[in-house]
């Protein structure tokens, strides 16, 4: 399932203005997370922190998706199944509305996958 | 059916393992690869993939059946007959070429219909443009067309101009009109065979094709110009009337003051070019009408830090009166594009980058609309035979829009 979840999101970890990708259990768990900077880990620190109630509010039909700026960063949380979220961090000189488009595009793919 | 690969890799080593491993054999006609922004830098590494021609050139994005990506690149692999035919200069050089070049059914015209060129050479327009304004301001109209000739020579390839050549002709084309959303100095990049074309034109000549559609996702066009400029009042809400003077490709004033003075912000120029991050988009357009057939086409006002504006269009077949418009609605376009996907039975089509730009992740949803086929995120403009009365008609044949327009292909 991992190299499942490597392929779908590799045009978002190769990206050079994306930190963090990462898919997320509602229960705040993480079963996947592609880190490619040190810099956000006090941020993926904090995250774990609040995923799961902002989790919960995706969950629950609260927000569709959430996106949120903190720091220099943006970060995208998008569900991806009734029971899981993916989880994007970019960095702020990336392209917001590039970024939008191609998260729609992996979540259509990870519908494919079922 | 087109035969094409694509990946959705920004990395160039990843992505040109990505191609590679996807393309069946090395012996094509002509491959064109269309490039998103990252990696059009390396469209060297990419031409080295084949053992034929290669264009490439810089989009976007693209989308296929799988999804819409604005990173990676689509390579489009043609087997058919072609030639392709590069053209550099001024813009009266080249379309003199152009009129004394082999007549062909199709063609696929690639270029900048506005070229920033190197750092130096925008200083130089810059300080031209302070000059000659300066004298215009004073009464001296003729500033103005010399402008115009500067602009022709050094920056603008007329879209309409450009597009009759081959109209006059007979011939049937699809203009990809770069303008790439984030402008940088000595761009859009145009390649060939690995190499640079600089300020140019490429011209893909097919010897034949089955069909070329249109949709500028407009109501048709009415019989008069009132009627014209009341489908766009619905269509893109509040207008403002102005007056504009111009000649050629050169924009003087707009109701008296220079272009950038309607903008509601400033943006310097020199700085977000050297780093690639002007947005070469604008939610202010200048919207005209044509004295030829009351079609009407926007230019997007952006802030290039001039007094004179550099018009995409010749200008001298609209009318001096136009209409400032903030931003466009956006009610059924992407159904209407939609429908047009699902009923030209095309191969290949060729999408206003727009699109993408007003609607976000929501234009994802277009990938259920292509079958076999895919396309491509670029400004296009076309010159056809059509019976339809299409709203953006600048000029019989000459179908152009920069907003929110889109071209079927079927080979």
């Amino acid at each position: 399932m991992r190299e499942t979840f490597r392929e779908i999101l590799s045009p978002l970890l190769l990206d050079d203005g994306v930190a963090f990708v990462g898919i997320y259990r509602v229960d705040g768990v993480a079963i996947f997370a592609g880190i490619k900077r040190r810099g956000v880990l006090n941020i993926l620190d904090w995250l774990e922190e609040q995923v799961k109630l902002l989790l919960n509010y995706i969950e629950s039909s609260t927000f569709e998706d959430l996106e949120v700026k903190i720091s220099n960063y943006r970060l995208f949380l998008q569900p991806l199944s009734r029971s899981l979220v993916l989880a994007v961090l970019a960095s702020e000189t990336a392209s917001l509305y590039k970024l939008r488009i191609d998260i729609s595009t992996v979540r259509r793919r990870f519908g494919e996958h079922g | 059916m087109a035969e094409y690969v694509y990946t959705a890799l920004p990395d160039r080593k990843a992505a040109i393992e990505d191609l590679k491993g996807k393309i069946e054999r090395r012996d094509y006609n002509l491959g064109v690869f269309f490039l998103t922004s990252g990696l059009m830098k390396h469209h060297r590494d990419f031409s080295k993939l084949l053992n034929c021609d290669t264009v490439c050139v810089p989009v976007e994005g693209f989308a296929t059946r799988k999804g819409v990506w604005t990173r990676g690149g689509l390579l489009w692999l043609i087997d058919e007959e072609v030639e392709v035919e590069k053209y550099s200069g001024g813009a009266e050089k080249v379309l003199r070429a152009i009129r004394d070049s082999k007549s062909r059914k199709f063609s696929l015209i690639v270029f900048p219909a506005l070229y920033i060129g190197s750092r130096i050479e925008t200083l130089t327009a810059m300080i031209r443009d302070r000059r000659s304004y300066s004298s215009y301001v004073r009464g001296n109209k003729l500033a103005l067309r010399s402008m115009s000739r500067y602009l022709l020579e050094k920056h603008v390839y007329p879209i309409n101009d450009v597009l009759r050549v081959f109209r006059d002709r007979g011939e049937v084309a699809v203009a990809l009109n770069l303008f790439p959303l984030e402008v940088a100095f000595n761009s859009p990049k145009i390649a060939l065979n690995g190499r640079e074309i600089g300020r140019g034109l490429l011209r893909i000549g097919f010897r034949r094709f089955k069909s070329v559609k249109y949709e500028d996702t407009f109501p048709e066009r009415g019989r008069s110009l009132d009627e014209n400029i009341e489908i766009l009042r619905s269509e893109v809400g509040l207008l403002k009337e102005v007056e504009v003077e111009f000649e050629g490709v050169a924009i003087g004033s707009i109701s008296g003051k220079p272009a950038r003075y309607w903008l509601g912000y400033r943006q310097n120029f020199l700085r977000l070019a050297e780093s690639g991050e002007f947005l070469g988009a604008s939610p202010q357009a200048l919207w005209m009408f044509s004295r030829e057939t009351n079609g009407c086409c926007g230019l997007g006002l952006m802030d290039t830090n001039t007094n004179f504006y550099p018009s995409l269009y010749n200008l001298d077949s609209f009318y001096n009166r136009m209409f400032l418009a903030y931003s466009e609605t956006t009610k059924y376009l992407l159904s209407t594009l939609c429908d047009f996907l699902l009923n030209s039975e095309s191969e290949v089509f060729f999408i206003d980058v727009n699109f993408l730009l007003i609607y976000e992740s929501a234009v994802a949803s277009i990938a259920d609309c292509l079958e076999d086929s895919f396309a491509v995120f670029d400004c296009v403009s076309l010159t056809f035979s059509t019976t339809r009365r299409y709203f953006t008609e600048i000029e019989r044949g000459i179908f152009s829009n920069l907003t929110r327009n889109a071209a079927a292909l079927k080979l």
